[in-house]
């Protein structure tokens, strides 16, 4: 236990790293160019219409959620393994940018679904999961803010956010055991029964490509690492205020 | 005991996770192997290349027609033939007439011999049929999301009559007959009863299995093609020299029952996602910046007070 | 000096199953939810035969789902109340044996009121349930919900709001387990060929075996002190 309060000291919050300056720019250019390629380069479905663009921000937003609750597990196991608070910071991190993420993917198929399905939610094994894994997260921060206890909150938190991806794991192959969800590829067929599917929309891979690099990777991993400098903050403040009622 | 028992829990820990993904995976291939039948029939379709219309609309593009369309205007000759197709978008109001004979350059100065409106599967198309001496047109046009949307079939063989009508669906049996005599009464070719008994048969096309019914009437010969749609029959009608016919009536209703549609406009709610998406984060990074800011301010209070 | 690993575990569900035989608290509050759960469902639908095979196995695997939230409640709950764990934690006893213990007398009571449920089932609904694979899926099904159930009322008997917590933090965990139970029993009851059905359980025993590896090693986390 000794070894646990020794190491449970939060870094003294340190001005903005001028590699986080960098990433920050970096992200908000990469927004910008995603948003060009999905909005401006990539020519429209003529099946689908305009609102099929959304889909380059739909799909990539789940990998981000993806990345991030993959972050979330890393960061459980190793704090379970080493008692390092830095590894709990990076697991709370994930959850709340993976958070954000998810139910960005969860209204925006929800937004595209209207015109295309017709309906704003259908109780389809892919949405039905995906709504499942979006209120796990929203447990895991409830399950954090139950415990008062800082300790106790880490390592419960580490456990729940391991067990949890396994409802990632199911959105993801849910659809490999349930093959009766509607959810489509990237190419749909032809509205009418034309004996054949469209030829592809120009420029949907290059959008999807930097899409998912931008709202894959780039987002998630700035929003986190902001996230963990905000929870080192909290920590420290919380042990500079128990040195002055302590002392 | 406690370095012991973290020792080996770890590496289970890390295994069992490993364990958690192969399931999955497993899962994958299996279901990957079932599919094969679904996916192979899938690339065996071939890919249609499309024509899309600035105006919003799309047909599918006639390979082996000349391809002349501009940026708002589809249209397909076929000098051969001495045929043209066009497909244009206009307001809603306009005349499909004048609309169609403005984008094939020729004016159409009588009555038409037939018009009347259609309920297809894809919405109600009001059909007009000039006979201009050797040039024949068939015009169909629909009125949708504030746009009319016109094809125009065109056909100038001197030795040939082609019409192109749709019936109503109205009989129960399987035969396209009553559809092609409906088309032949109504265009004024011949009344049923003038009608001798017909040379039936079949045809098959790339558009699907056309029945034939060939009449000769007073040494005219006069074929009708018929397609049960649904609720719809696809009907041609041609009085005169029937070699053409049969790619005549594959072009053109490759272009109609093939993929003629408008692609819908919905942006609005695109835009309703991107907000969604901005609003999103924008709570996201606000209530980052809120805690940030009052932990700072707690953290100055802190300092002050171990400074007293 | 160091109690041997099954030694403790039998000696947790020993005491688990004594207190239980001589209270009879969880049983019949489960047992009575049960029942209750069962009939209202029946009242609340109002099916027709076929619309009945399709819905009692969700039926069923909700009643339990809900029955076992209820039995692990109370039996964390009265382990924490009289300060069971703490005065466990002081002897040197693996931590994964009390996990085990408490597992298997979860899983035992669940269990019993699973297998109530059958002819209960069987008798409400006019559906023969009582089938050599539906006891198998019960018993799979029952396993998951209890493994990963005894990790989390660990956890969560720990919290402020205790009770309402464990039902949020448990359901969507095991939906997996609820799916493949689900769609095997209605499956079964519906006299399908068994190759259509038969991943079902296999997928479950999967899903089964690794959630008991992540509770039995996440388990000694969750109680240190």
């Amino acid at each position: 236990m000794a070894q646990a309060k020794a190491k449970d000291i939060a870094q003294e919050p340190t001005a903005t790293p001028s590699l986080l300056r960098i990433l920050t720019l970096v992200t908000v250019l990469g927004v910008v160019v995603a948003l060009v390629f999905a909005l401006v380069i990539a020519g429209t479905d003529i099946e689908q219409g305009e609102v099929q663009r959304i889909f380059y921000v739909h799909m990539p937003a789940f990998f981000g959620a993806f990345v991030a609750f993959g972050a979330t597990v890393l960061g459980g196991v190793m704090y379970l393994w080493k008692r390092d608070p830095k590894w709990d910071r990076l697991a709370v991190a994930g959850v709340e940018v993976g958070f954000a993420l998810a139910l960005i993917n969860l209204i925006t198929g929800s937004i595209w679904a209207r015109p295309i399905w017709n309906t704003w939610w259908t109780w389809d094994p892919r949405l039905t999961s995906e709504a499942i894994m979006v209120l796990t997260y929203a447990a895991y921060m409830m399950l954090r803010a139950g415990i008062d206890n800082v300790d106790t909150r880490r390592r419960f938190a580490s456990v729940y956010g391991i067990l949890a991806f396994a409802t990632v794991l199911l959105v993801l192959f849910i659809i490999r055991v349930r093959d009766d969800t509607i959810h489509p590829t990237v190419v749909g067929n032809s509205p009418q029964n034309a004996q054949g599917s469209f030829a592809a929309t120009s420029g949907v891979v290059g959008a999807l490509m930097v899409g998912l690099l931008v709202w894959g990777l780039i987002v998630p991993v700035t929003l986190m690492w902001y996230r963990i400098r905000l929870e080192n903050m909290l920590d420290w403040v919380n042990r500079k205020k128990m040195e002055v009622l302590s002392a | 005991m406690n370095k012991r028992y973290f020792g080996w829990a770890r590496w289970l820990v890390i295994g069992s996770m490993l364990l958690l993904l192969v399931l999955p995976l497993g899962a994958q291939d299996d279901a990957a192997e079932g599919s094969t039948d679904a996916d192979m029939s899938e690339e065996e379709e071939p890919e249609i290349p499309f024509y899309s219309s600035s105006e919003g609309f799309n047909v599918p593009i006639l390979s082996t027609w000349v391809d002349e369309s501009d940026n708002m205007t589809a249209l397909f000759t076929n000098t051969d033939l001495q045929a043209r197709i066009v497909t244009a978008a206009a307001g809603e109001g306009d005349d499909p007439t004048a609309v169609a004979a403005d984008k094939l350059g020729i004016t159409i100065g009588s009555e038409p011999i037939f018009t009347n409106r259609v309920n297809t599967a894809d919405g109600t198309w009001e059909q007009r049929y000039y006979d201009e001496g050797d040039t024949h047109i068939s015009i169909l046009s629909k009125t949708q999301e504030g746009r009319r949307y016109v094809i125009a079939f065109i056909e100038s063989n001197p030795d040939v009559a082609v019409y192109m009508p749709l019936i109503d669906r109205t009989w129960d049996d399987e035969s396209a007959l009553p559809g092609i005599e409906q088309s032949i009464e109504s265009l004024g070719i011949a009344t049923a009863d003038e009608l001798p008994e017909p040379t039936l048969g079949t045809v098959s096309l790339p558009t699907g299995e056309w029945q034939t019914a060939t009449y000769d009437l007073d040494g005219t010969t006069v074929t009708g093609y018929g397609l049960n749609f649904g609720v719809t029959d696809y009907v041609a009608i041609a009085v005169g020299d029937n070699a053409s016919v049969p790619d005549l009536v594959d072009a053109y209703n490759y272009t109609l029952l093939g993929g003629f549609f408008v692609t819908t406009s919905n942006v609005e709610y695109l835009y309703l996602g991107l907000a969604v998406v901005v609003i999103i984060f924008a709570v996201l990074l606000i209530s980052m910046w809120m805690r940030w800011r009052n932990a700072r301010r707690d953290l100055r209070t802190v300092e002050q007070l171990t400074s007293n | 000096m160091k109690t041997g690993f099954w030694q403790v575990t039998f000696a947790v569900l020993r005491k688990d199953m004594l207190a239980e035989m001589r209270s009879r608290e969880l049983l019949s509050v489960m047992g009575l939810f049960a029942l209750l759960s069962v009939i209202i469902f029946s009242f609340a639908l109002e099916l027709d035969r076929e619309a009945r095979e399709t819905a009692i196995s969700g039926v069923i695997w909700v009643t339990v789902a809900f029955a076992s939230i209820i039995g692990l409640n109370r039996s964390m709950n009265s382990e924490r109340e009289q300060g069971n764990f703490d005065a466990l934690l002081l002897a040197p006893v693996d931590r994964s044996a009390l996990f085990l213990g408490k597992f298997l007398g979860n899983f035992l009571v669940v269990l019993l009121v699973g297998l109530v449920l059958l002819p209960l089932g069987t008798l409400l609904y006019n559906i023969t349930l009582i089938q050599p694979w539906v006891l198998l899926i019960l018993v799979l099904g029952i396993f998951g919900l209890s493994s990963i159930g005894t990790l989390l009322a660990a956890m969560t008997a720990q919290t402020r709001a205790r009770d309402a917590l464990l039902s949020i933090a448990m359901l969507p965990i095991v939906l997996p387990v609820l799916l493949a139970a689900v769609r095997a029993t209605t499956s079964i009851i519906s006299n399908e060929p068994i190759e259509n059905w038969i991943t079902w359980p296999q997928i479950l025993l999967v899903v089964d075996l690794i959630y008991l590896v992540l509770c039995f090693f996440t388990f000694g986390f969750v109680i240190e002190e």
